[in-house]
């Protein structure tokens, strides 16, 4: 059967969709709003479906890029990651349960270990109690300066954290999962992820304090909630 | 039951352990604990603590988004999208991995017919080039019998 869709990075223009009605589909072929929940993607991903396939794609690789990116720190080991999740994630698609975790969360969980296991490869985990080095620049003559300053800080600070923990903080802070969600994609009980957070975010203060000042004085007196 | 009016100290000590852990925007708080944040936020006993944790999302906040670019989506989507959707539907188009099976059997049993066919019309051309050969053998005494 033809499929009277196209698909590009925009989205999946016209989703048609290209099973017959016991599939789930509304009669005529055409995508519903509740047959566009991750789920129901998801089953039709494990019968074959190309468009739903490209509509998870389009759904959540900025969300797991961006993790395998905050975790192994460049573009290209990134994208790898991403491929590499998504190939586990189709080969195991047709297992996936609705009672089990989101798709999201079962997705963030498959980049999480591929990235766990490239950075236990590469042998690059930085201790928690060395601090990042920042860049030792002169004081910022404009504003656009102090904010790359402060993102590289940042970065910097986050890169130096160790693996689970940033990983703890990026789920939670950056893809704002939720706690079950995300001690689910770590593996480990919600305790354990609050202890992961509470320390990850003690270490990030420590590594940014010294610099506070510095980085963020032009923000301590207007915006407060940016200034440490 | 958290009263909102006059938190008590375990609910301050809750909050600040939260603050360390969720930072200070409520939406990040579980849900189950947003009543403690409720009760603390404008409360004085943890203001440094509050703003430190504010600070510290704010900082957050400022680390390099990482997101992909149209390119890599495309060539997520063009290069392997439709492989994997080729290969999950395989189970569905069996013809298609029965057919070198089929096609094999087929070429045998086409084989056999032409090869049984072949020899038979061999064995017969052979009989009757035998027949019209033997006078001219017997002749020249090549298939004369031994005196």
């Amino acid at each position: 059967m033809k499929v009277a869709a196209s698909i590009n990075v925009r989205g999946v223009a016209g989703y048609a969709c290209p099973q017959r009605t016991s599939s789930g589909c509304a009669p005529g072929g055409v995508l519903t709003p509740a047959d566009d929940s991750d789920e129901a993607l998801i089953a039709r991903v494990g019968r074959g479906d190309r468009l739903a396939a490209s509509a998870i794609v389009l759904r959540h690789s900025d969300a797991v890029l961006g993790l395998a990116w905050r975790m192994l720190g460049e573009r290209a080991a990134a994208e790898d990651a991403t491929q590499e999740t998504f190939l586990k994630f189709w080969s195991s698609a047709g297992e996936w349960r609705p009672q089990g975790a989101r798709v999201k969360t079962w997705l963030l969980k498959i980049a999480a270990n591929a990235c766990l296991d490239r950075l236990r490869r590469r042998g690059r985990e930085v201790a928690t109690d060395s601090p990042p080095e920042l860049a030792d620049h002169a004081p910022a003559a404009d504003e656009k300066l102090m904010r790359e300053e402060r993102r590289a800080a940042v970065d910097a600070a986050l890169a130096a954290l160790p693996e689970r923990q940033r990983l703890a903080l990026v789920l939670c802070h950056y893809e704002e999962l939720s706690q079950n969600d995300a001690a689910e994609a770590l593996n480990v009980s919600v305790e354990a992820l609050e202890s992961l957070l509470a320390r990850g975010r003690r270490a990030l203060r420590a590594a940014l304090i010294e610099r506070l000042d510095e980085l963020f004085m032009g923000e301590r007196h207007g915006r407060s909630s940016i200034a440490l | 039951m958290v009263d909102p009016r006059s938190p008590s100290d375990a609910t301050r000590a809750e909050f600040a352990r939260l603050l360390e852990i969720y930072g200070a925007e409520r939406r990040r708080w579980p849900a189950a604990s947003q009543p403690v944040y409720d009760a603390c936020a404008g409360d004085m006993t943890h203001a440094e603590l509050f703003h430190e944790a504010a600070a510290l999302d704010g900082a957050l906040s400022e680390a390099t988004s990482h997101r992909g670019d149209d390119a890599f989506k495309e060539r997520l989507l063009a290069d392997f999208v439709p492989r994997r959707a080729r290969e999950a539907a395989r189970p569905r188009r069996r013809w298609i991995r029965l057919a070198p099976a089929g096609a094999f059997a087929a070429l045998s049993a086409m084989g056999f017919v032409v090869g049984s066919a072949t020899a038979g019309a061999a064995d017969e051309a052979l009989y009757y080039a035998e027949a019209a050969m033997e006078p001219a053998l017997t002749a020249d005494g090549l298939w004369a019998e031994a005196p």
